[in-house]
């Protein structure tokens, strides 16, 4: 099967598809909009980007299937690590780093696992992140455009091979490919297992590239060895990519519990190439979501908003963002567990709420 | 700013207008979000009406055009979350919508062909991540750059997490014996 295939099978699984569309319904239009508008402070960054992670990774979400269908019950999922506010896990999940967002471990470990690919001038690196045992992944971006690629290791290439009837033979670099169309102007190679540890890659071109642009794009990249590899990441990598691998290995490794309406384009305000000046910054941005979320939920007193914004804060104490940079020296956990502390036991005035998120905010 | 003499609040006409504008256009599309996401048809009333009620409540922190679609799927989310872990409902509001929907009951088994509830068993085996990166992108249409505003994280990891997940979904189709043998019946 192509690329296309497996994508249609999962458009014509939609259970909605075929379903006869409900009109907007009049009656709930009018409860809603003679329930009163909450007055509640805004949440300073929320724009867009209201996905709460700490609250919906906590849920398996039930995808619509038919029980009676005779299928296997099929557990959940386990969720990620950032389900639970309270159950935040060790500091070693966060590595050290100095002197840049980059942690060098990971990118020695990108390095010597991954392809080693290195496109031509003009494309920027925007985005490496190692996933798992040779398994990780990267991108590039120039004028719009967005290449993608991620290594695995040899186990998963049989799932992945693609029919070579259908492929076109691809040279990137050292490394042989087998390029296929996924349609709409999305081409996808899949190399073949390098020689010695079996690593193989997928080039993603996304939409919008014509197969010529993309085999050029292919044909002028190149692979490099490691200590090379090496020195044009570390000096290759936007800081706004890096900030953004930081933001998502704090979170989802780190066990950050990201509060709601987090606004993630906000990250690009944190412009810094030093590790401790951005965690810093990124925690007293989180911090200050609970806090706002915090006072929120209690006006409203909806004890569905008020618990998880109570467990997250009372649990700052151990987010291990800030038991790391406590190591460092930095008085910014105490400062925090002090105000949550404050806040959610002590009974702080509103205007000394304000006070604190005029320091976090 | 003209106030609403029989809510007693700062309501303005410019904001009801836009609140109706806004779930005119993005009624039918969140409810087909929250059916895909329940059990039973009638929950997603519950869904959609709480989703709405609390961009009523935020007025004016509604985004402008296609985004606020975006805004109320993440919104739904969270309610999603709630709605799964206490079960816990509004029974006052939109209780004509929920009536509606528990007439209309969950499709006919009959009319869902079986490779088709297979690649949805095949979806829950995924984690929620990728099963959710993937369901926004096929079922809600989502290019990656909308589906990044819904899940909170930025394009390139949402792109990167669509193009994973679409690897994990071949890997488990791929070795799935019941959804290759309904293939080659065909």
């Amino acid at each position: 099967m192509t690329g296309n295939a497996y994508d249609q099978m999962l458009r014509d699984a939609d259970p909605q598809r075929t379903a006869v569309p409900v009109p907007p319904d009049e009656v709930l239009l009018a409860q809603i909009l003679a329930e009163p508008q909450g007055r509640h402070v805004p949440y300073r960054l929320a724009v867009i980007g209201v996905a709460a992670a700490v609250l919906v990774a906590a849920v398996g979400v039930v995808v619509a299937v038919n029980r009676t269908s005779g299928l296997a019950e099929i557990p959940a999922a386990p969720s990620p690590s950032v389900a639970s506010p309270s159950a935040a896990p060790s500091a070693s999940a966060l590595p050290a780093a100095a002197g840049s967002l980059l942690e060098p471990d990971q990118v020695r470990r990108a390095a010597k696992e991954g392809p080693r690919i290195v496109p031509a001038a003009g494309w920027k690196l925007i985005h490496v992140v190692l996933s798992g045992d040779r398994l990780g992944e990267m991108a590039w971006k120039k004028d719009g455009q967005v290449v993608d690629s991620s290594w695995y290791s040899t186990a998963r290439y049989k799932f992945q091979r693609p029919a070579q009837k259908d492929a076109v033979k691809v040279r990137v670099g050292s490394l042989t490919g087998w390029m296929i169309s996924e349609g709409s102007g999305r081409y996808v190679v899949t190399t073949e297992p390098r020689a010695g540890d079996g690593v193989w890659a997928t080039i993603d071109s996304g939409s919008g590239f014509g197969k010529a642009e993309f085999l050029s794009f292919l044909a002028k990249a190149r692979t490099v060895g490691v200590d090379a590899w090496i020195k044009l990441v570390a000096s290759g990598l936007t800081v706004e990519g890096a900030a953004d691998d930081r933001t998502y290995r704090i979170f989802i490794e780190g066990g950050l519990p990201q509060p709601p309406n987090w606004d993630h384009p906000a990250i690009a305000r944190i412009a810094t190439s030093d590790v401790r000046a951005f965690d810093t910054a990124l925690t007293k941005v989180v911090a200050c979501g609970w806090l706002t979320e915090w006072q929120r939920a209690t006006a409203k007193g909806d004890p569905r908003f008020i618990t998880p914004a109570r467990d997250a804060l009372l649990g700052s104490g151990s987010w291990p963002v800030l038991v790391n940079l406590e190591k460092q020296g930095s008085g910014l956990r105490k400062e925090i567990t002090g105000m949550a502390e404050h806040v959610v036991n002590g009974g702080a005035s509103e205007a000394e709420v304000e006070a604190y998120k005029k320091t976090l905010c | 700013m003209w106030a609403r003499p029989d809510m007693g609040s700062d309501v303005s006409i410019e904001d009801e207008d836009r609140f109706r504008q806004v779930y005119e256009g993005s009624f039918e599309r969140l409810l087909a979000y929250a059916l895909r996401r329940v059990e039973q048809p009638a929950d997603a009333a519950d869904v959609v009406a709480e989703t709405f009620l609390i961009a009523w409540r935020r007025g004016r922190q509604i985004p402008d055009g296609d985004e606020a679609t975006l805004w109320l799927y993440g919104i739904a989310r969270r309610v999603l979350a709630n709605h799964h872990r206490g079960g816990v409902r509004r029974e006052r509001l939109g209780e004509r919508l929920r009536q509606r929907l528990r007439e209309a009951g969950p499709a006919d088994p009959a009319q869902v062909v079986s490779d088709q509830l297979t690649v949805r068993g095949l979806l829950n085996r995924l984690a929620e991540p990728d099963r959710e990166v993937l369901m926004l992108s096929f079922w809600e249409g989502l290019e990656p750059r909308e589906a990044a505003v819904v899940l909170g994280v930025s394009s390139t990891v949402a792109r990167a997490r669509l193009s994973r997940a679409r690897g994990r979904f071949r890997e488990l189709v791929d070795s799935s014996n019941s959804i290759m043998a309904v293939r080659e019946e065909k």
